[in-house]
């Protein structure tokens, strides 16, 4: 029997997206979609890692990186930052950075620094001679690359996200099994 | 310093300017893929491709398959795009 349109009774999850947000492809584990969420997992927290990998852990920053330099006041918000916050753990990975930047900042003499972040630029900072840095912010295309890899893969997990928040959890079940049970047709015998 | 492959010694090639040497320390310093930045897409693509096609398809039987597919669909229409406007760049 094939699906009809009435059969689909969808539903808000609230609960499966929130769960999908914290950790990718949760909210479709919760749901019964057990192989899907487990790639949804698998596939979206390796590109978001792949790209903290690629460009270090400077790529995740909620402020403008244009702006990163010791002399600038409080930098801008950087909108590639709305992408990546759709992954719960950038949040995380913001936080420790910016603790480190801080902590930074402090061992150098600059307890309220504006912009921590700009100390650890190898090419402005200035007195970053005796401490090593907690991390090495990266430029250019390993920037863009690491950029690019960590919001793709929050705007992927929006994706995932929207497809849990509304739907009916059975429904692709029933759409599989419909397709199992109704075989192509077979050919008609030509009257002769 | 550590051996390590070339691609992992920005840390200690930016240290040089700052005074001291460093080792490349994996997800807090970055890696040297400048040169192979456009290589860096195929994998992004692909992923792009397999986590669309895990949202759309009903049955995740023919995933595999179905992902490669449009991975390379996307790959081609950006080579073909590309070369139209180099094309067009040399024309005017």
């Amino acid at each position: 029997m094939s699906e009809k349109p009435s059969e689909i009774k969808p539903q808000w999850h609230p609960h499966a997206a929130a769960a999908g947000w914290i950790v990718p492809g949760l909210g479709h584990l919760i749901l019964g979609q057990k192989k899907r969420g487990i790639i949804l997992c698998v596939s979206i927290l390796s590109l978001w890692l792949a790209g903290i990998f690629i460009g270090g852990i400077s790529v995740i920053d909620k402020y403008d990186r244009v702006d990163s330099d010791v002399s600038s006041a409080k930098p801008t918000r950087s909108w590639w930052f709305f992408g990546q916050a759709m992954i719960a753990p950038s949040f995380v990975v913001d936080v420790m950075r910016e603790r480190m930047a801080v902590a930074h900042a402090k061992a150098l003499g600059y307890p309220n620094h504006a912009n921590p972040r700009g100390l650890l630029d190898p090419v402005s900072a200035t007195s970053a001679s005796t401490l090593a840095p907690p991390y090495e912010p990266s430029f250019g295309r390993v920037a863009e690359q690491g950029i690019l890899y960590t919001a793709l893969a929050g705007m992927l997990n929006l994706l995932a996200m929207i497809d849990v928040l509304y739907c009916d959890p059975n429904a692709r079940r029933r759409a599989v099994a419909s397709q199992a049970s109704d075989p192509v047709p077979a050919a008609e015998p030509i009257a002769s | 310093m550590i051996s390590l492959p070339l691609v992992f010694t920005t840390a200690a090639s930016s240290a040089i300017s700052t005074g001291f040497t460093l080792g490349y320390r994996p997800l807090l310093d970055p890696i040297a893929v400048d040169d192979y930045w456009l290589v860096l897409l195929l994998p992004l693509v692909f992923a792009i491709s397999l986590v669309y096609k895990t949202i759309k398809l009903d049955d995740l039987t023919h995933l595999p398959r179905q992902a490669i597919y449009l991975a390379g669909q996307i790959v081609a229409f950006m080579v073909l795009t590309a070369s139209a406007l180099w094309l067009m760049g040399m024309l005017v």
